[in-house]
């Protein structure tokens, strides 16, 4: 469904990756790894046809330069990691902002906003408006706004992609696990969903398969298990690492130590 | 616990309820200034040139004064509101920054000086000056804009900092540019300068209406059916790309409805400042900042300030009459120096 080959990109000068390649099925729930920098954010942006690139993205047999982007937002929708809140629209307006290529009745619209605020937990914050929600509200507010975007759960709703760059990173641990359930549901549907994830636990329960980028290139691309294992993990993270399993369900757990930095704390006060 | 169901309805209520209001206002602000003037006072005069001339206990002199007088102020005061509280609104979507607006960022100014320079110049080369006027002004307005756009643009954002800088600048040179050509000008310049600096509704006329009329229905009909795609300008770029809108294009149809509009209204009137800074900031307070709902509210609320500055400039130093543009600037410029320091301390760079 997705697929995107010898695939390079540069900020002015700096190549952020390059010769990327990599295959993504329907149904499919890929974790984006990898450490600052790596390139994950660009990579979602550029998969997402935002940002020039050399090489090929294709989305559903056609190139994603060659989509209309009206079309195109109808079958792919992109969460960010910052969110412009200089102005102070309500959460209603927002989801519903994300229906705008739709031709629906305004009814048909508001019952869709309203089943997307029941299923992101917003319901007792409609009070507010976006400039009065915490990092991890505003998160759920423009996750509901991808979903409605994509009509992501209604019936005949199959081959779509999500392009979710950091979704948990503000999120306390029931929302995290409930977010990830959600898109979950989204990929077990049919449709495609790239999460860009720090936390590697997560990444584990929940996706079928991880892209590791590593210094530009793609380190590991394949099951959690065959991607987490200790010897890649310590070198891309530059950490010790132990791995075991899930005490009840059967998925790798990885555990990080500590680091040593007395030395490095020490020097301050030699200098 | 609000549903999102009764959150709109309640929205739409209330933008009506607002609507309702100022529509109430303008019509009675109609009654006034048709009606009350130096050429007779009576409440009356505002109904009675609808009437044929022997109903009325009127002289013929009286209904001129309303018909080609006070009317057409009143229109112009009207359009001019609701096309300067509109463009206001566009510029900050735009720029996706509500501290945005025409005067502010020297748009206004732009087309004074291309203005300015065709009464100076269009006579010595044996054109009249008043036919060029609205389209000098609106190409004046539409540089400045793009000049404006393209010098505060940094990685795609537009900080506050760096659009009222160029601003600054770009009005400074446009001041200076004015006072320049009104020296070429046959009328006594300085009160030129006056004329065009500080705004007046003096100068109504139905032919310099009908002349811009065009250009004015162009920005207003143009902006006011792009409001849903302004809304997905305001999360930002990419966003609003990544919900399907051409960008390019839209941000090139809002530079031109803008300048259109602002090119048109300073032709008429000259520079009025503030007005697009301080009525949408008003108009969101009360109705929210979804332009659905307050794209309506905030043109009528716009034409509300207007025909009240109007009606404050008029009598206020009565029988003569101050500048419209010092009224508008004596509420806006303490508004604006609100708003800054509220964006200060919201810590909100972008």
């Amino acid at each position: 469904m997705l697929n995107f080959s010898k695939l390079t990109v540069s900020l002015g000068k700096r190549q952020i990756f390059s010769n990327l390649n990599g295959q993504c099925e329907g149904g499919q729930f890929v974790a984006l790894v990898g450490e600052n920098g790596a390139g994950k954010s660009t990579l979602l942006h550029t998969l997402a046809g935002e940002r020039p690139y050399s090489g090929e993205v294709i989305f559903k047999n056609k190139s994603i330069d060659l989509w209309d982007i009206d079309q195109l937002a109808t079958q792919r929708a992109v969460l960010t990691q910052h969110h412009n809140s200089a102005f102070a629209f309500a959460i209603p307006d927002i989801i519903a902002m994300g229906r705008h290529q739709l031709s629906e009745t305004r009814q048909a619209c508001v019952d869709k906003v309203q089943q997307y605020i029941q299923l992101m937990t917003l319901e007792g914050l409609l009070d507010r408006n976006i400039q009065q929600l915490s990092g991890g509200e505003l998160q759920r507010v423009f996750m509901a706004k991808c979903l409605a975007q994509l009509d992501a759960f209604s019936e005949g709703s199959r081959n779509k992609l999500m392009l979710l760059d950091e979704p948990t990173s503000a999120l306390d641990l029931r929302h995290q696990h409930r977010l990830l359930q959600i898109v979950k549901s989204f990929t077990q549907q049919g449709n495609t969903a790239i999460v860009a994830i720090h936390d590697l636990n997560l990444a584990a329960l929940y996706a079928d398969s991880v892209l590791l980028l590593h210094e530009g290139r793609l380190q590991a691309y394949g099951e959690p298990k065959t991607v987490f294992q200790q010897s890649i993990l310590e070198r891309v993270y530059r950490s010790p690492m132990h791995i075991s399993s899930h005490p009840t369900l059967n998925h790798p757990m990885i555990f990080s130590e500590p680091q040593e930095l007395t030395h490095e704390i020490k020097s301050f006060n030699r200098g | 616990m609000i549903a999102a169901v009764d959150y709109f309805a309640h929205r739409k209520q209330n933008s009506l309820r607002w609507q309702s209001l100022f529509a109430v206002l303008v019509f009675t602000f109609a009654i006034i200034t048709l009606g009350f003037g130096p050429a007779g006072w009576d409440w009356r005069l505002a109904f009675a040139w609808l009437l044929p001339e022997h109903f009325t206990q009127f002289s013929e002199l009286q209904l001129n004064v309303v018909t080609h007088i006070r009317l057409p102020r009143f229109c112009l005061a009207l359009i001019v509101g609701a096309v300067l509280a509109q463009t206001g609104a566009a510029t900050q979507a735009l720029c996706r920054n509500p501290l945005a607006d025409p005067s502010i960022i020297g748009v206004s100014a732009g087309a004074a000086v291309m203005a300015v320079a065709v009464i100076a110049l269009a006579p010595k080369i044996g054109f009249n000056p008043d036919v060029w006027l609205p389209y000098a002004a609106f190409s004046g307005a539409l540089l400045v804009t793009f000049l404006v756009y393209h010098m505060a643009q940094q990685n795609q954002e537009i900080s506050v900092t760096s659009l009222i800088l160029v601003g600054v600048a770009l009005n400074a040179l446009s001041f200076a540019l004015i006072g320049l050509f009104s020296f070429y000008a046959d009328d006594s310049s300085l009160r030129l300068i006056n004329y065009w600096t500080m705004g007046s509704l003096a100068g109504a006329g139905w032919s310099g209406l009908l002349q811009s009329l065009p250009l004015i229905l162009m920005s207003f009909v143009g902006l006011y059916s792009k409001r849903a795609e302004l809304n997905l300008l305001l999360l930002g770029e990419s966003e609003a790309r990544y919900l399907g809108v051409n960008i390019q294009r839209l941000k090139m149809q809002i530079v031109i409805y803008v300048a259109l509009g602002v090119g048109a209204v300073v032709a008429m009137t000259g520079m009025i400042g503030f007005v697009g800074l301080v009525v949408p900031h008003m108009t969101r307070l009360l109705v929210g900042a979804n332009m659905r709902y307050m794209l309506s509210v905030c043109a009528l609320l716009g034409s509300v300030v207007l025909l009240f500055s109007d009606w404050l400039a008029k009598i206020v130093v009565a029988p003569t009459e101050l500048p419209i543009g010092i009224i508008t600037a004596l509420i806006g410029a303490p508004v604006f120096i609100y708003l800054l320091q509220k964006n200060r301390m919201r810590g909100h760079h972008a």
